[in-house]
């Protein structure tokens, strides 16, 4: 399993710290996929490098931790001593955002595979090594021939699949996917999408596909996390989501996604983020909320559960018991 | 069969280019008011000699005739490129008549070679692994180190820093000598460790600038690729320090520095004036000096000469070689 708890991490600046992440909790368990959505800015692409481990200046982890377990032994490996990234490529990988420039200009497809495997390569030998390759591959539907193929010869596509060929050959159990398709047309992102699923499945391992595009988190995920400005709104499973949205930002997002045969103009959310500068008190969306109420502005609401693992963070829903005081 | 196209047309570019210097190197001399012949007679006649106007009338016909600058100046031109560029013969030289140009050069030109080719490249290879390892590791404290020493040498004028080597480690502490005595001798094991000896004050005056410059720019061309997200990624697929220094970093901002080595052999040609003279050193700096000193035409042409061939070489070598050190880049 694969948590963050309780993270809060700021970037540096010289204006003060950016809360990027402030208090965000999240569990990935095997064999799922999760999305994680949001709008700019608001700390899907921080979550995604706290979870990774890849906290460097500017970004400083200030409370809070990312922890890996293995279901076979159950030993922890806790981010804050280092060690998630002892595990990158064996147990966890990372597929980035912008996989036109992620591969060496100047060297082969091939050894990029053997650069970050020495000590699987020593494990297997050359022979078992280069035929997973091949095996992983071909599932993504490209031959042999790009091994020795340099990037710039390779489409836009084919070398989004061989950075997931690069992400998945090692079979981690955890592939972090940061924006995977948006650099992509639509007709090379659906490609991509499926052939992600379909890996994912094949292996039985979990995916994280963060992106700001909700068609894609209806189209693949099975769990929905959301955020905003900084801070977890709501997460459940993502049909539930869309039949039944709790959050007021939720329920805007989805709202604004076009429909077939739908008429007339699409409804925007008017309004912009607040500054994680000095973030308002109370609930972060209060501002372009259409159900705010008094507290929303004074007091923060907490995360909690509405049934089915789906949680909400949102004054509406807080249980009536509460309420009669 | 586009390699074949390429390759005629880089050729065909070659050869106009050295045609069109080799005929600025022609026109130049010919517009300045005093010419070679007057420069001659007129030494002649300041060593005293006594000659007749008719002797001075016969022995200008025949310098003319020697210097090859009788005719129109298009039949000049035709007689020059004919025995410049297809016999590759500059004529005697005109200070030290009648020793050919050919042989003032061929003289020169093993010194110039030995000395500057080596020097080059030694400060080539040495600047370009330490700014690597500077740009790629930029908060050690070593590479901060490594790059101070670096901008602290680099601005010193080239002269001073050779006097300086030469009061410490000739003077103060004589290991090297101080100009150098060596003349051509057989070639001996002997001989070229003297050579050596000889040469390696000046080497090392070129080398330690020349090192100051490449782990400069070497420092930068790295530090940047490192931002690049190929480098970023690397990391994050735990690729090891070696490899993404060697293989990712290296790799990538040497491009530059390869084609700014090419150009620089190319110069090699034009000799290191400075060196020769503070080290007493037969190259072909001091050659083109004396030829400029001494309106030796034939001399300073010879020499302009083989530096546009040489850096026009370098250039066309690099044109061919470069797809195969940038696999971006191709033949068309």
């Amino acid at each position: 399993m694969l948590r963050a708890e309780d993270v809060k991490a700021y970037y540096e600046t010289r204006r003060g710290p950016v809360r990027a992440l402030d208090g965000v909790s999240i569990a990935l368990h095997e064999n799922e996929i999760v999305g994680i959505a949001g709008e700019s800015g608001c700390g899907k692409s921080t979550l995604v490098k706290v979870l990774y481990d890849n906290v460097a200046s500017p970004l400083r982890l200030v409370s809070g931790r990312a922890v890996l377990t293995r279901a076979a032994d159950d030993t922890s490996v806790l981010a804050a001593s280092g060690s998630i990234q002892d595990r990158w490529w064996r147990d966890i990988s990372f597929v980035p955002q912008a996989s036109m420039s992620v591969l060496n200009p100047v060297v082969r497809i091939g050894p990029h595979f053997r650069d970050s495997a020495d000590a699987a390569f020593r494990q297997m030998g050359r022979g078992a090594f280069w035929a997973r390759v091949r095996e992983v591959l071909s599932g993504l539907r490209l031959g042999d021939d790009v091994l020795s193929a340099f990037p710039h010869q390779l489409s836009g596509g084919m070398r989004q699949r061989v950075v997931i060929a690069l992400a998945t050959f090692l079979d981690p159990r955890f592939i972090l996917a940061d924006e995977p398709t948006t650099a992509l047309d639509v007709v090379t992102q659906k490609e991509i999408l499926t052939l992600l699923v379909d890996v994912q499945r094949r292996m039985k391992n979990s995916l994280v596909i963060v992106s700001h595009d909700m068609a894609v988190h209806y189209q693949v995920t099975g769990r929905l996390a959301i955020m905003y400005a900084g801070k977890l709104v709501e997460c459940g499973p993502t049909s539930g989501i869309f039949r039944e949205p709790r959050h007021p930002y939720t329920r805007l997002l989805i709202g604004a996604l076009p429909r077939i045969g739908q008429r007339g103009k699409l409804s925007g959310i008017s309004g912009v983020p607040p500054s994680l500068l000095s973030p308002p008190a109370g609930c972060r969306f209060a501002g372009r909320c259409p159900n705010v109420m008094d507290r929303c502005r004074s007091e923060e609401p907490a995360v909690r559960s509405v049934g089915n693992r789906h949680v909400v963070a949102c004054h509406l829903h807080e249980p009536v018991a509460e309420d009669d005081s | 069969m586009r390699f074949v196209a390429f390759l005629l047309t880089k050729l065909l570019v070659y050869v106009l280019i050295i045609v069109i210097g080799v005929t600025v190197v022609f026109l130049v001399p010919r517009l300045l008011p005093s010419g070679p012949v007057e420069a001659l007679l007129a030494r002649i006649m300041a060593g005293g000699g006594f000659m007749e106007p008719a002797q001075v009338e016969s022995m200008r016909v025949s310098l003319t005739q020697t210097f090859g600058l009788e005719g129109t100046l298009w039949e000049q031109y035709r007689g020059f490129i004919e025995r410049v560029l297809l016999a590759g013969d500059f004529g005697p030289s005109l200070a030290m008549f009648p020793t050919s140009v050919n042989v003032l050069i061929r003289q020169a030109l093993p010194w110039t070679l030995g000395l500057l080719l080596t020097a080059t490249i030694i400060a080539w290879i040495l600047g370009n692994v330490i700014g690597v390892i500077a740009g790629y590791r930029k908060d050690k404290a070593f590479s901060k180190v490594l790059e101070l020493i670096a901008v602290a040498v680099y601005p010193i004028p080239y002269y001073i820093l050779a006097l300086i080597l030469i009061i410490l480690l000739a003077y103060l502490w004589p290991v090297f000598p101080m100009s150098v005595h060596v003349r051509s001798a057989p070639l001996s094991l002997r001989f070229l460790a003297t050579v050596v000896h000889n040469s390696f004050l000046p080497a090392l005056s070129i080398i330690i600038v020349g090192v100051g410059w490449w782990v400069i720019s070497m420092k930068a061309l790295s530090s940047s690729v490192c931002e690049e997200d190929f480098v970023q990624f690397a990391r994050l697929r735990r690729v090891s320090d070696g490899t993404i220094m060697t293989r990712y970093v290296a790799r990538n901002a040497i491009l530059p520095q390869i084609t700014a080595l090419a150009l620089m052999i190319g110069g090699v040609f034009n000799g290191a004036l400075i060196t020769e003279i503070i080290f007493d050193y037969p190259g072909l700096g001091s050659l083109t000096y004396m030829a400029v000193m001494q309106s030796d035409y034939n001399l300073l042409m010879g020499t302009v000469t083989l530096s546009i061939v040489a850096v026009a070489t370098a250039t066309l070598v690099i044109d061919l070689l470069y797809p195969f050190f940038d696999p971006r880049i191709r033949y068309r």
